[in-house]
Formats: structure tokens, C-alpha cells, sequence
């Protein structure tokens, strides 16, 4: 959805939603049960005021995008160079490639003992999470972008005997750029969605993250369900964010 | 990796050397050996850092109970059987929100929003409407792989159509044709690249499901290591998911690199 | 490119692997005390623990530290994973003192962390059975052959066992599903399990209409309850015992306070910080066979001996810990016996007997 989409459209976009809210408040009063885990509207609402005039959204949400971004520039400063350096050099691919590939695999949550023990249980060890959330798929998307570029672009590139460097600015990195956003935005969810997680984990201070396992203790669920709304949004916005500046650069580009 | 570039060559031995399939062992070799070598300096406790050692009897040792094999056998159950109904689902819903413009309409924004709920938060809704069985933890994993491959598949065909779309009515081509010639095989990369993605997040979030709510599976055995302090069952769970989860990683790229020769050959 | 690539990554390799031993440094010298406790986000702000808010309000500890240059640090753990997280803080070295759970603690010296039992007491949970709001058993023993959600590993799996016991059943009498505590709640109320073992977060599932709590551990001795305690990092009570001392003389004041009846409204407000409804902790505390007193009491009595010799029995016979422990080895009596020569202290807490 662009600022150019038409009215129409976006009512229409607007009817699912309207649609699954229905069916939620439905359940929410179909019984005691359903009422535990689908919280009636009004409920949530009175929740959000409440949150809001206490000020502990915003506190928390401040607190984890800030969090979030520290994060987010650690692991994909990192990431861009990581995927380039395996991207570019075989040796390193061979080398550092297999235990890159290996380690990506194993759940940020199963490191959760590990990072405690090495690293503490504070936040050194939340902007680790975050930054390896951030790290893998900036690292994968950079390397495959850049290794996908055309072999007939590379021979045009050979034709007008452009050194490295040029090959790498003016026909690799132009082509791989698509694949990189991509990354990105991948990237950017898992870094926003890992902090709260990590915010979990390594529970400590002001955090959305903190605030939706204190209110999941107490069984406040239409706090859990705010905390899971604002995630939820804030993730959509990042991603729409990117999504523009993708456009416009790419626009640039060509 | 078979696809790396012609880089002008200049030390042929070399070259030779990590084209080996022995190199790709060189460096857990190197990992193992420094760590051995930490434990054996004594500068690290044996309960900071487990010797390695201690952690192949420990692995032994859940071996031969059975215990290893149970979990082992529970997770990788949920894992496939969540990725394949999440591809399936992520490919079907992707191909229509990249061909057609009236569907990303009615169901792009829900579909962008709901991308963003954790599902580890939905925990206990899921457990409301799915039980605590096997059910919910395969939704679990399967919401994880259909939004990936969603993404990726929807990403790549719109991004196909407007790169080539001049092309196809250049050369006239019907609906299918351009489907055949154009958009398949164009977002194949990218697609397959989603369910990698897709993949390794299903196996994160089915340990972290695991941890939750779980009787067995690979996580279920970390997270009581954990409270136990048992860190040598943890490390051989670190080591096992990383190494299964390569292979499966691995699996998939083998099977993507054939195809993007095959479309290579026929192109 | 190759050799200086080659060279970098290994140099990486190498890191990653020993970045681990130049992490197990040597304990600073004294600048701070951290003392571990468990932190809550609540209404835009942190709270910690009734325990600590009692301590931080009095004030004593901070002052007697300042005199001597040293700071006082609240390490905060989560809510979530209170024994794993205080576990490895002791084991790098990164916390110095923690009040928390007894079956934690067992964990940690039987798997060669050194930890001691500084100062009993604590305030102890109550432990509940709740069941479905339409469910037709009233007793565990309706429960053979049933589902029970409960959280393993967790310090109320051994009041679990006990209730078991008790009734003449073992763990192999009942499907244990291994939930946590948000995740047993929601399983209870959607029916998929005939019964959750947890604690106070009880009353909140009655009073949502989804479940009815047929037995509490309030009529059972003590020992049914969740301990949760004083311990210390031994290499740090070895080498600061003045220090040490004063961290338990702090404790001993604080649980000097909270056991007056006229505190004990104050109490509730201040454990009321967690985000748990003052209705749930005045229902947590309420008609419980244990005077208000006793909860606070740091004796080591032969009740305090019994209850953990039992538990390190279970853990062994349970698989919980893989090593013998004597459970004597944990106490270190000296600065409980040294706070109570203060005549204000003494004979406060008369010594309970065990079973």
C-alpha cells in the first residue's frame, strides 16, 4: 500500500481486519473460556487508556526501540561486511562459510544458558541476541545478492576491463542491492521481534518485552495483548519505512 | 560453493586446497581444538565452559538411554510436518499476492500486520483453540514458514512482473507463457532463498515452543538442562541443532543449486 | 588475498573460542555488592521483590556500605527464569548474593557451584492444585491417570512431590505436562489438562471463572511451601566476611520488620509492586496454619535441617542432580548467630521443630 493507493482500496483492506475483530469479540463473549485468552474489546481498551495514562507504554516502547536499534546497527554493520567478505573471497566462504552456516542454525533462545553464563544476564547479552537476529539474515541476503550477479553482466564487465573495485561498485553491488533490502527488512522484523524476545529472556528494566512477561505473571492478558498490538504495529511501520526507502533508492538507481 | 565467480586466480595451490570437501572441516577443527586448549589451560572453569570432552560423553551417554533419539525424533516430527503445510500455504498465498493486484487489496494489509505478531506470543490462544498436543506447536512453526515463503514468493514475482513485463509484451507472450519463461524462473532464487529463511526460523521458533509447553523435543531437553545446570546437555543441544539444522539448510541449497542449473542449461 | 584472508579467519575462529576465558576473570576488588533479585515492569515502573523493597527502605545496608566506599548493586533477574539465571551469575561470578529458591540452589552446589545459605526465611509461597470450573475432582487422588500441567525443574515440583506422596502416589501415577506457568493457565482454562499445579497466580485463574483450586498448601507443614532464602557466593563470603556479615545483618532487620503484625498491611502493598492484585497476596496469606512470624524465621532449626535433607534426597532419587550433596555443607550459621546477639533480635524466633 502506497500514499498513492485509492480510497476504495484501502476500505477494502480494512474489511478482513473488521472481519477477524468481529470473530474476536464473538469468542471473547462466547464464554468464560474463550473470554481467557480472546479478551473482550472493550477490555483491551480500557487496558490501552490505562497504559497509556500510566505512561508505561510509551516508557517500555521507548526503552526497547532504543534497544532495538543499537542492535540493529551492530549486526548489520556487521552483516554487510560479513556477507561481502564470503561473497567475494572463496576462501573465506570455505572457511568461515560452514561454521557461519552452522552457527545461524542453532535458535537464539538455545544460547539463552550460554550467553547467561558467558556474557551475564543483563544487557550486554540482550544487544547480542538482537544483533545476531540481525546478523544471519543481512549476512545470507547480502552474499546471495551479490553472488547472483549475471554471468553476461560480469563478461560485459570483463569487455570494458573494469578493475575489482569498479566490477564490485558498478555491476555487483547495483544488481545485489534488491536482495540486500530484502535482507533488510527480514532483518529488521527478526532484530524487533528478537528484543522483545531477548527482553524476555534477560528480563531487567523497562522494555515492552519486560512489561508482556509481568503482565503474562499476573495474567493481565489484555496488557499481553496490547504489548502484542504495539510489537505487532511498530514491526508494520519498520517495515514500511524500509519498504519506501527501498523504492526510492532503487528509483535512484535506475 | 560451485556458483562463486571467476576472481582472477592467482595462487592456483591454494585454490585447489579449499576447493577440497576436507577444507569445509578445516575450521569446526580449529573451533574444537581452541577449545579443548581453553578448557586444558585451566583458565576457564569446567562450569563456564563444558570441555569437549565431556560434552561427546555426555551425547554418548543420551544416546545410549534413548533420551536423545525420543527428543530428536519429536522435534524434527514438528518441523517437518509445520514447514511443509507453511510452504505449501506461503507459496499458494504468495503467488497471488505477486499476480494479483485485487487480492493484495483486500488482504495485503492483514497480511503485513499479522507478519509482525511473535507467535511465541500467541501461545496462549493457540493452546485455547489447538489444545496442548501436537497440533498447536506445528501451527506454531507452520505460521512461521507460511510468512516467510509468502513474503519472498510475493516480493519476487512483483518484482519480475514490472522488471519483465515489457519484455513479454514485446514478444507477445500469453499469460502462461510469461509465467513459464518469465516469473518462474526468475523468482526461483529468491523463493527458494524464502524457504531457507522460513526454515531456519521454524527451527527457532519450535525450540522456543519447546521451551513453553513441551513433554519432549530438542528444546524441551535444553530448557530442563538448563534448570539443572546440566551445561554439557546443553552444549551437545547447542551442537546438535546447529548441526541438524545445517544439514537441513544444506539439503535445501543442494536442491536449489540443481535447479538454477537446469534452468541455467535451458536457458 | 588468500594468506591475510586466511590468517583473519582463523584469527576469528580463535577469538570466538577464547573469548569465553578472558570472560572467567577475577572478582573486582570491592567497589560494589550485587545482590540478584527479581525485577517487574509494571505500570511504567521497576519493582522488585517485597524482600528488597523492605531492605532498600530501610535504608541501613546503603549507609554501612557508603562508610566504606563500597556501592550496592540490585542485579535484576527475570521473573521467568529466576534459578537458571541466578545459577549462572554465581557461576561467573557476576552476582555475589541472591534470595531465591531452595531446589535452585541444590542444583547449583551439586553441580560444583559454591554457593551458601546465608540467611533462612523468606516469606515461602503457598503451592495450589486448581482444576477446570466444571471439573468434578476434589482431591489429587480423583486425578490418577490425569493430565496435570506443571512447570519441571521449577522450586514447586518438590512440594508436587510431596502432595503425590502423601497420597499415596508417584509420578508415574499422573501424565505430567510440562508447561509453563502462562502456558498451564491458558491449558486449564481451555480444558486440555484435568488439573495445573502452581502458585498464587491460583486465585487469578478462580477468579477469572476458568478454574477452582481444590487443595493449597496452607493446612500442611511449612516444608510444603516454596522456600525462597539468602545465599551467597562462597569465595565472596570468604574473602569479605565483614561484608558478608553486614548483608545478613540487613536481611535479618528487614525480616525483623516484615514479621511485626502491625508491618504486615505494608508488606502486601509493598509485594503488591509485582503487578499481582493486593487481593491475591491478601488471599495468599490468609488462613495459613504458619504464624506470620515463622515465615521470617532465619533460625537454622531442625526444621530448616529436615526440610533440606528431604529435598536433596528427592533431587537425587528424581535425577534432578547427578551428584551426592550433604546438605549440611550448605549452611554457614556464623552471621545468622552473629546478627542475633543484637538484644533487639534475640529470642525474636523461637526454633521450630522438624518432622
Amino acid at each position: 500500500m502506497s500514499a498513492s493507493t485509492p480510497w476504495p482500496d484501502r476500505l477494502r483492506g480494512l474489511v478482513i481486519p473488521a472481519v477477524l475483530l468481529t470473530l474476536w469479540q464473538w469468542a471473547a463473549h462466547h464464554s468464560t473460556v474463550y473470554a481467557y485468552a480472546f479478551v473482550p474489546l472493550e477490555q483491551i481498551w480500557q487496558g490501552l487508556l490505562q497504559s497509556v495514562t500510566d505512561g508505561g507504554l510509551f516508557i517500555n516502547l521507548g526503552a526497547s526501540l532504543a534497544r532495538t536499534s543499537a542492535g540493529l546497527l551492530i549486526g548489520s554493520v556487521a552483516g554487510l561486511a560479513l556477507g561481502g567478505i564470503l561473497a567475494l573471497s572463496p576462501l573465506a566462504d570455505k572457511l568461515a562459510g560452514t561454521l557461519f552456516h552452522a552457527l545461524r542454525q542453532v535458535p537464539l533462545l538455545a544460547w539463552a544458558p550460554l550467553i547467561g553464563l558467558w556474557f551475564g544476564n543483563s544487557e550486554p547479552a540482550r544487544l547480542l541476541v538482537i544483533s545476531l537476529a540481525e546478523l544471519y539474515p543481512v549476512t545470507l541476503n547480502t552474499f546471495e545478492g551479490l553472488h547472483q550477479t549475471e554471468q553476461r553482466h560480469l563478461e560485459l564487465a570483463g569487455l570494458y576491463q573494469l578493475n575489482l573495485w569498479q566490477q564490485f561498485w558498478r555491476v555487483r553491488l547495483p544488481g545485489a542491492l534488491p536482495q540486500v533490502f530484502t535482507g533488510l527488512m527480514h532483518a529488521l522484523t527478526f532484530a524487533w521481534i528478537s528484543a522483545v524476545g531477548a527482553e524476555m529472556l534477560f528480563s531487567a528494566g523497562p522494555g515492552i518485552g519486560s512489561m508482556m512477561l509481568t503482565a503474562e505473571t499476573n495474567q493481565r492478558m489484555e496488557i499481553v495483548l496490547i504489548c502484542v498490538i504495539t510489537i505487532s504495529i511498530m514491526g508494520a511501520l519498520m517495515n514500511l519505512g524500509l519498504a519506501a526507502l527501498a523504492r526510492r533508492s532503487l528509483r535512484w538507481h535506475q | 560453493m560451485s556458483l562463486s565467480l571467476p576472481l582472477p586466480v592467482r595462487a592456483l595451490p591454494w585454490r585447489r586446497l579449499i576447493n577440497h570437501p576436507g577444507f569445509l572441516l578445516v575450521a569446526p577443527a580449529l573451533l574444537l581444538a581452541a577449545w579443548q586448549t581453553a578448557c586444558n589451560s585451566g583458565a576457564v572453569s569446567p562450569q563456564l565452559l563444558v570441555p569437549p570432552v565431556q560434552v561427546w560423553r555426555t551425547a554418548l551417554a543420551l544416546i545410549s538411554s534413548g533420551e536423545l533419539w525420543q527428543n530428536l525424533s519429536a522435534s524434527l516430527y514438528r518441523l517437518f510436518t509445520g514447514f511443509v503445510a507453511g510452504t505449501v500455504g506461503g507459496l499458494v498465498f504468495g503467488a497471488l499476492l505477486g499476480t494479483k493486484p485485487r487480492f493484495v487489496v483486500w488482504f495485503g494489509p492483514t497480511f503485513n500486520l499479522l507478519r509482525q505478531v511473535p507467535g511465541i506470543a500467541l501461545v496462549p490462544a493457540l493452546i485455547l483453540l489447538f489444545g496442548v498436543g501436537e497440533t498447536f506447536k506445528i501451527v506454531v512453526v507452520g505460521k512461521a514458514v507460511f510468512f516467510s515463503v509468502a513474503l519472498a514468493t510475493g516480493e519476487s514475482i512483483r518484482a519480475v512482473s514490472g522488471r519483465w513485463s515489457e519484455v513479454g509484451e514485446l514478444y507477445r507472450l500469453s499469460h502462461w507463457q510469461r509465467l513459464r519463461y518469465i516469473t518462474l524462473p526468475a523468482s526461483l532464487a529468491p523463493v527458494l532463498t524464502g524457504m531457507r529463511i522460513g526454515l531456519n526460523r521454524a527451527w527457532m521458533v519450535l525450540v522456543a515452543t519447546e521451551l513453553i509447553a513441551s513433554e519432549s523435543g530438542l528444546g524441551q531437553m535444553m530448557e530442563m538442562a538448563r534448570q539443572m545446570f546440566q551445561m554439557d546437555v546443553v552444549m551437545v543441544g547447542i551442537v546438535l541443532t546447529g548441526v541438524i539444522g545445517f544439514a537441513l539448510d544444506r539439503g535445501l541449497r543442494v536442491i536449489q543449486r540443481a535447479l538454477l542449473r537446469r534452468q541455467g542449461a535451458n536457458a | 588475498m588468500s594468506f591475510r584472508h586466511l590468517l583473519l579467519t582463523l584469527a576469528g575462529a580463535l577469538t570466538l573460542a577464547t573469548s569465553a576465558a578472558t570472560l572467567a576473570d577475577t572478582p573486582p576488588p570491592l567497589k560494589v555488592v550485587r545482590i540478584a533479585t527479581i525485577t517487574f515492569a509494571n505500570n511504567g515502573k521497576v519493582g522488585h521483590t517485597a524482600e528488597s523493597a523492605v531492605l532498600e527502605n530501610d535504608g541501613w545496608l546503603q549507609a554501612e556500605l557508603k562508610k566504606r566506599g563500597i556501592a550496592l548493586e540490585w542485579v535484576p533477574v527475570s521473573p521467568a527464569a529466576v534459578g537458571p539465571q541466578v545459577n549462572e551469575g554465581f557461576a561467573n561470578g557476576r552476582i555475589d548474593f541472591a534470595g531465591y529458591g531452595d531446589l535452585p540452589s541444590i542444583i547449583a552446589n551439586a553441580s560444583g557451584i559454591q554457593t551458601r545459605l546465608i540467611v533462612p526465611g523468606g516469606p515461602g509461597s503457598n503451592t495450589y492444585l486448581v482444576v477446570p470450573a466444571g471439573s468434578s475432582a476434589k482431591s489429587i487422588k480423583d486425578l490418577k491417570g490425569k493430565r496435570i500441567a506443571l512447570h519441571r525443574g521449577r522450586p514447586w515440583e518438590y512440594p508436587f512431590s510431596k502432595l503425590l506422596a502423601a497420597n499415596g502416589l508417584t509420578f508415574n501415577d499422573v501424565k505430567i505436562i510440562n508447561l509453563n506457568p502462562q502456558a498451564g493457565a491458558a491449558a486449564l482454562a481451555s480444558g486440555s489438562v484435568d488439573a495445573f499445579f502452581t502458585l498464587d497466580d491460583a486465585y487469578l485463574l478462580a477468579d477469572k471463572g476458568v478454574g477452582k483450586i481444590i487443595w493449597d498448601s496452607k493446612q500442611s507443614a511449612p516444608d510444603w511451601k516454596m522456600r525462597a532464602e539468602l545465599w551467597g557466593r562462597k569465595a565472596f563470603i570468604d574473602q569479605y566476611p565483614e561484608i558478608t556479615q553486614l548483608i545478613a545483618t540487613a536481611h535479618i532487620r528487614a525480616a525483623h520488620w516484615s514479621a511485626q503484625e502491625t508491618n504486615r498491611k505494608a508488606y502486601y502493598q509493598l509485594a503488591s509492586a509485582s503487578g499481582t492484585p493486593l487481593s491475591v497476596i491478601e488471599r495468599e496469606y490468609a488462613g495459613d496454619i504458619t504464624p506470620w512470624k515463622d515465615r521470617f524465621s532465619p533460625l537454622y532449626d531442625s526444621f530448616l535441617q529436615d526440610h533440606y535433607r528431604d529435598e536433596v534426597a528427592y533431587a537425587r532419587n528424581a535425577g534432578v542432580i547427578h551428584a551426592d550433596l550433604d546438605y549440611r555443607s550448605l549452611f554457614d550459621t556464623r552471621f545468622v548467630d552473629a546478627a542475633l546477639k543484637d538484644p533487639a533480635l534475640a529470642g525474636f524466633w523461637s526454633p521450630r521443630r522438624g518432622q
